[in-house]
């Protein structure tokens, strides 16, 4: 009998199924994988976390399309596990399977207000200026005086720097042209930055921070500067946050006085940052429209309301439950040993692997994931003589099923030719892309197979 | 801007940096690692792995460290990919203790 070829599926194609398919293709030399993936588009939060306006760090896609086109990888864009095909169907066209399916869920404070209209998630508004096929719809109304943005990391940062950053330059990003035509009705003048800890616990890197600064039509204020104590300017959580405080330090220092007004202030009126610290919110106010957040510092129990017409909170997110396996745990990572996933008595799930944020939790940045990736891709290969022992033949075919089901075939191929129709549209509009939307524009833009 | 690898990398050469690299961008000869500025994404993954700070966003650089800017350019056109994590060089517990990392 001919040796048995392993068969391994990976749900999510976005870094870290990336890179958990270049391990398995590497250390196993005779492994099928395939990679599944919800959306039309693969590249995970490449395409559609990382800020439209941060395009040198989306080159890293064309690894991810050079991992695709492997003669042993095959790419299924546009298809969901747990709707279109079930965890039982993977398993049985699988020696084992990987779960890299993220943390798409944007947390919520579980504060009144919060489903008041122009409240939104961080996956909600970062999925719509990414062009998201899930949050498309959300259409924020940027025509108001302020905003109020909840959180202190570099999420936050990213949706406070496209809220104030000058229009030509988001034009020039790869915000859908929809969207766009939102932020140019944008009436923005002035941001408040939500942190519920001290000044020296923010979670947001100093080179955020610095992008955000840098812009010459934003200067960033710190209402309550006066107040900090010598403890408090002295006390940071990390050598980052340390670097964070000690400039903003220097800003307060400085004064508001030395910020040169914008060039052109028709372009580009000079917008206001404000951070605030110690500002916890406690609800979101307004008679059906929203008015304010109404916040209270842990520290002094004070309340104040922050005026708003729009408010982003950027919180955290967990990972989507996946039909068919083992739940996440509290903290919303899925339980596991070295990326074997654990029942919930820490017993393991015989083929069943995890990598990415399902299984860290949603922290670190795209390389994160490889070494991350490579981890589980070990753990795999140690696991396999035992998986192929057990079944040397799945009883699904993947071709198979996705027939008999009349699912999408979006292969690398595919996307191929999706991402030239995307790169020449957008240089008709003079930007890096122009996005298609939904599974459907995907579709058309093939025409019939 | 870009990301560089400056001198403290030499009689190191730990390379816990390119397990985390998201585009292969490190290049090295036997004595040290360079990155090649073409492919780095400045995505800075690498800064906090290095055990003795060897990495750096140009941005940070020091004047007297920006000769490091030119010199990962330079070096990295002509060497190999390193991938792999590898052994450090027998020097690197000395040279770690010498730099105080």
């Amino acid at each position: 009998m001919p040796p048995t070829e392993p068969r391994i599926s990976i749900v999510g194609a976005g870094p870290s199924g990336f890179y958990v398919a270049e391990a398995l293709l590497q250390a196993l030399p005779d492994c099928r994988v395939h990679l599944f993936e919800r959306s039309a588009a693969p590249h995970g939060l490449v395409r559609y976390g990382v800020a439209p306006d941060h395009q040198k760090l989306k080159q890293v896609a064309a690894v991810f399309d050079g991992i695709a086109a492997h003669e042993r990888l095959r790419l299924h864009a546009g298809v969901e596990i747990g709707r279109d095909l079930s965890m039982a169907d993977l398993r049985a066209c699988s020696h084992a399977v990987v779960l890299c399916h993220g943390a798409a869920l944007g947390r919520s404070l579980g504060i009144p207000g919060e489903d008041l209209p122009q409240v939104f998630g961080s996956a909600d508004f970062v999925g719509w200026y990414n062009g998201h096929a899930d949050h498309v719809h959300h259409g924020p109304d940027l025509a108001v005086a302020s905003a109020a943005i909840v959180g202190n990391g570099n999420v936050a940062l990213d949706v406070c720097r496209l809220l104030v950053r000058s229009f030509d330059d988001l034009a020039a990003s790869d915000i859908p042209q929809p969207m766009l035509q939102s932020f140019r009705r944008r009436g923005i003048r002035e941001v408040h930055l939500l942190g519920r800890g001290a000044p020296g616990g923010v979670k947001f890197t100093f080179k955020e921070l610095r992008q955000l600064a840098d812009l010459p039509n934003v200067r960033i204020r710190l209402p309550q500067a006066g107040e900090f104590t010598e403890a408090q300017w002295d006390q940071a959580d990390s050598p980052e946050a340390r670097r964070v405080l000690q400039w903003l330090r220097a800003q307060h220092a400085a004064g508001p006085g030395d910020v040169p007004e914008a060039a052109d202030p028709a372009s580009a009126p000079l917008l206001t940052v404000n951070l605030w610290f110690h500002a916890a919110p406690a609800a979101f106010v307004g008679d059906g429209a929203l008015r304010g957040v109404r916040v209270r510092s842990p520290v002094s129990g004070a309340e104040w309301e922050v005026p708003c017409g729009l408010a982003v909170t950027c919180v955290g997110f967990a990972s989507r439950a996946v039909a068919g396996a083992p739940g996440s745990d509290a903290s919303g990572r899925m339980r596991h040993r070295a990326g074997q996933v654990l029942d919930e008595e820490g017993r393991e799930v015989p083929g069943l692997f995890v990598a990415g944020w399902a299984k860290r939790g949603p922290s670190g940045i795209i390389g994160t994931n490889r070494a991350c990736g490579y981890e589980t891709a070990a753990t795999l290969q140690a696991a396999l003589p035992e998986l192929l022992g057990r079944c040397p033949s799945p009883s699904a075919d993947v071709d198979a099923l996705l027939q008999s089901r009349r699912l999408p075939r979006l292969g690398h191929a595919e996307w191929c030719r999706l991402d030239a129709h995307e790169r020449a549209q957008g240089a008709a509009l003079g930007k890096p892309r122009e996005k298609l939307l939904s599974l459907d524009d995907a579709l058309r833009i093939l025409g019939p197979a | 801007m870009t990301h560089v690898v400056t001198d403290n990398c030499l009689q190191c050469r730990y390379t816990e940096c390119v397990t985390v690299c998201p585009v292969a961008c490190f290049r090295g000869d036997g004595t040290r690692l360079f990155i090649d500025p073409d492919l780095c994404v400045d995505c800075g993954a690498c800064v906090p792995m290095c055990p003795v700070h060897a990495i750096a966003d140009s941005f940070d650089l020091e004047d007297a460290q920006q000769i490091w800017i030119g010199v990962n350019a330079e070096q990295s056109k002509r060497l190999p990919t390193v991938r792999e994590r590898e052994t450090p060089l027998p020097t690197a517990a000395e040279r770690r203790a010498a730099l105080g990392h």
